[in-house]
């Protein structure tokens, strides 16, 4: 070997060379014909099989390649048709017909028949391991009427039938194609009547999505291909949206302002149905007493966490149901916060002397350990010792709902167009234990009772009345501390156009137009 | 022929070792609380699904059972399916192989450049000025964190400059090339430091050796006596340092990759881990404990080729 430092200054330079030249050649600029719009987001799906998704960087991307007999509006709470332009309802509330939009295909070519219908939402429905199937067990039976005709049958009134047939698990796909290939690929490569096809699927990397040619609404989609590719670093994400490598992502709220700042970037708001709550275990012997979790209420200072942590974007929730969803209860008491008041229902539940309680936090989620540090010294002024318990995420998801726990933070984003969906996982005990929080009681089952009822009520004014009740027993049983309801901002360039996310969460971006 | 008996002795002992490797990460697996069924439900998470869900992965079979499941994977090379990714472990692992070794392999290039002009430097010059900024300069190089590198290097080259990606690993050659430089730097930062400090304090130290005095009263020229007694003898603790974070890189630079957005190995694995993916993380892991003995006898091999006072026995 020899080494001379000429030599080595001159494998420098060539090196050098290189590196220059290759930022020459990928920096030419391709004939654009296809118009292509790469987005960003911090973290990829695990799955697109409509009866296995579960997370919502599964669900908010459903429907680009999928979609039900009707669909949710963009307000979140109305259904428009879809796949079925028609729908009679029986007399008795039982029995729903749908007749087939004509003529329409699957993104492979094939034409939707009513058994392709009848296997998609069966199969969801039958899916062992599905956490959508307690949810469709109210389906009895899915049939077929001649061949434009599909008929369901629930065991009992459903109001809430068309909003389930809205979700993306009762997403229509072909049957000869889902038997064929099998319950892995229809979870990498859904194929459906949605406006994009699923072209390609890195893990971890990027989703490509085509046109779908065949898609039903004449014109649409607007964009040739969309990519989606995963940017774990927020900060790299919105680098790479300022310096034009990506079209579009969604903003962290600790990074709005920074975006809102950049007068080449647009940023668009979107109201959702997500609430970020406190859990509190009510199975725990110290958080069984109303009083006690009362008090936690009263101690909790919510406008401080809610400026702190969304970074004032967040309204003040006073339930886990939005403001933007249906049903929302307008006439809950104020909640107000209160440390004398906290002391004294401690102090009656026999707590005067101080209580010690434990949050278990998410190890490396910054955000999480910031609530935990504010709600400890809030919290300190009543009189209650909060330890801070940092464990890796899915050891704390995994004590929780195991009940293996006192305090936990969560949040929810509701699925569909109904109330029922949060209502029931946050008040029947059977289904999900009053979604971990183990609440009981005489209340509780009163909760529970008005739910039910409001599950089959036709009469949506009743409706609305039955959901208000049951949210004013929550706030006074308080299994739950709502914290804040926050809108999911997607920040783009100035080019993109008719960005739409309905506050479920979906992205809709089949009319979205990109101008070069 | 010793050669030969050490190599294959050397094979042989790794049998054992990976068979121990297969229990403590299948234990390990195991043992850390929460399971895959929990967090692929997350939210929607309800007993009855769960159940449903645990029998569908094969999970509520006996742990024996799922352990010799494992040890068939890991005999015949098929690892299976990835639980929650639903894709073939084994083309997951090709998919970010080519991005990490890519990474690994630029990174350890400007590595050696960095670290050998300024290592040698150091060491050669006889100001003590030069070797001390030199010191100073790789003393901060290995105190900034990577990822702070990372950021710095993407505002100015990326987004300022406009010269180089932010982030991302493209889907052309040229691009990903491209794509790996600033990423490689960062990382390569503070191997560097270690490095040049290593292989400066190596110089010096045998800079005062007899043969290195011998060779010069021989007559040889300055350059020959630098590049071949002192350069030679350098190599040897500079590969084994090398050798190691290379290894290390390969493994997985989780921050490099989450901060450049690249898909590789670390956050593949990561990610397994924060799932409970069983099966992902348990072939990931054995697949690295391979590459590591290999490795380990590759690095030890070469030693008898840069100092043939090395014997392979």
């Amino acid at each position: 070997m020899h080494f001379s430092r000429k030599k080595l200054m001159a494998l420098l330079m060539a090196g050098l060379c290189t590196i220059s030249s290759l930022g020459m050649t990928g920096s030419i600029v391709k004939a654009e014909e296809t118009t292509r719009v790469v987005m960003a987001r911090g973290i990829d799906s695990t799955t697109l099989d409509p009866a296995m998704a579960s997370k919502n960087q599964d669900i908010w991307m459903m429907n680009f390649a999928l979609e039900g007999l009707v669909r949710a509006a963009e307000n979140g709470k109305d259904i428009e048709p879809a796949l079925a332009d028609t729908w009679e309802i029986s007399e008795d509330n039982l029995t729903y017909k749908f007749h087939l939009r004509e003529g329409v295909k699957f993104s492979n070519g094939e034409e939707v028949t009513p058994e392709d219908c009848i296997y998609s939402i069966t199969r969801t429905r039958d899916k062992e391991g599905s956490p959508w199937q307690g949810m469709l067990s109210v389906i009895e039976s899915v049939e077929k009427e001649g061949d434009d005709t599909i008929v369901v049958k629930v065991s009992q009134p459903t109001p809430a039938l068309l909003s389930l047939l809205a979700m993306f698990p009762c997403s229509i796909m072909p049957q000869s194609y889902c038997e064929e290939v099998g319950d892995d690929q229809i979870a990498n490569a859904p194929v459906g009547t949605g406006p994009f096809i699923l072209t390609s699927w890195e893990k971890n990397s990027q989703m490509v999505f085509e046109k779908n040619p065949y898609y039903w609404q004449e014109g649409l989609p607007t964009v040739d291909e969309f990519v989606m590719t995963v940017v774990a670093d927020e900060n790299t994400r919105i680098m790479q949206l300022q310096s034009g490598q990506i079209d579009m992502t969604d903003v962290p709220l600790a990074q709005l302002d920074l975006v809102k700042a950049d007068s080449n970037l647009v940023v668009d708001e979107f109201p959702s149905t997500a609430v970020d709550y406190i859990i509190l275990n009510c199975a725990n012997e110290k958080l069984e007493d109303v009083r006690v979790r009362q008090a936690l209420l009263y101690a909790t200072d919510r406008e401080a966490l809610n400026t702190a942590l969304s970074f004032g974007y967040g309204k003040l929730a006073d339930s886990f149901i939005s403001p933007a969803a249906p049903h929302y209860n307008t006439n809950l008491p104020e909640i107000t916060y209160d440390v004398e008041k906290a002391k004294e229902l401690l102090a009656e539940a026999g707590y005067a002397d101080g209580l010690d309680l434990r949050v278990d936090v998410g190890s490396g989620y910054s955000s999480e350990l910031q609530e935990a540090t504010m709600l400890k010294e809030q919290w300190a002024k009543a009189g209650v010792n909060l330890e801070i318990e940092q464990i890796d995420r899915a050891t704390a998801s995994s004590n929780w709902s195991a009940g293996d726990y006192e305090v936990y933070f969560s949040y929810l984003t509701s699925d569909m167009t109904d109330t029922s969906q949060l209502s029931e996982l946050w008040c029947v005990s059977e289904s999900t234990n009053c979604w971990g929080s183990g609440w009981h009681g005489e209340k509780q089952q009163e909760a529970e009772a008005l739910v039910k009822e409001a599950g089959m009520e036709m009469d949506e004014e009743k409706r609305a009345e039955l959901y208000g009740q049951m949210q004013e027993i929550v706030l006074e049983e308080v299994p739950n501390i709502p914290l804040y309801t926050t809108p999911f901002y997607v920040a783009h360039s100035k080019n993109i156009d008719n960005v739409k996310q309905n506050p479920l969460g979906n992205y809709r971006f089949e009319e979205l137009t990109k101008t070069n | 022929m010793k050669e030969f008996n050490y190599i294959i002795k050397r094979i042989l002992q790794m049998i054992p070792a990976l068979l121990v490797i297969t229990v403590i990460i299948f234990a390990g697996m195991r043992l850390i609380p929460g399971d895959p069924a929990i967090t692929m439900l997350g939210t929607h998470y309800s007993d009855a699904a769960a159940e449903g869900l645990r029998h569908k992965l094969g999970l509520d079979q006996p742990l024996f059972f799922q352990y010799l499941l494992f040890l068939k994977q890991v005999l015949t090379f098929d690892f299976g399916n990835s639980i929650t990714m639903n894709a073939p472990v084994w083309d997951l692992f090709k998919q970010k192989a080519v991005v990490t070794l890519t990474l690994t392999l630029v990174t350890a290039i400007f590595t050696i450049i960095i670290s050998f002009i300024f290592g040698y430097a150091a060491g050669m010059s006889r100001h003590p000025l030069i070797s001390k900024t030199i010191d100073s300069i790789a003393l901060v190089m290995l105190s900034i964190p990577e990822f702070w590198i990372g950021i710095q290097l993407m505002l100015i080259f990326g987004l300022n400059l406009k010269l180089l990606p932010v982030g991302g690993w493209g889907s052309t050659w040229p691009e990903h090339i491209r794509s790996m430089i600033l990423p490689a730097i960062s990382g390569a930062m503070g191997t560097s430091a270690l490095m040049i400090r290593n292989i400066e304090e190596e110089i010096t130290k045998i800079k005062k050796q007899d043969y290195v005095d011998f060779a010069y009263s021989k007559g040889l020229k300055k350059g020959v006596v630098r590049n071949r007694y002192i350069l030679k003898n350098v190599m040897v603790s500079t590969v084994t340092l090398l050798s190691m974070r290379v290894i290390g890189m390969f493994a997985g630079s989780v921050v490099i990759e989450t901060v450049f957005a690249l898909p590789g190995l670390g956050s593949l694995l990561m990610q397994g881990i924060m799932a409970r993916d069983y099966t992902l993380v348990q072939s990931l892991v054995y697949i690295f404990a391979v590459i590591v003995l290999v490795m380990n006898l590759l690095t030890d091999i070469s030693y008898s080729f840069l100092n043939p006072r090395i014997r392979l026995e």
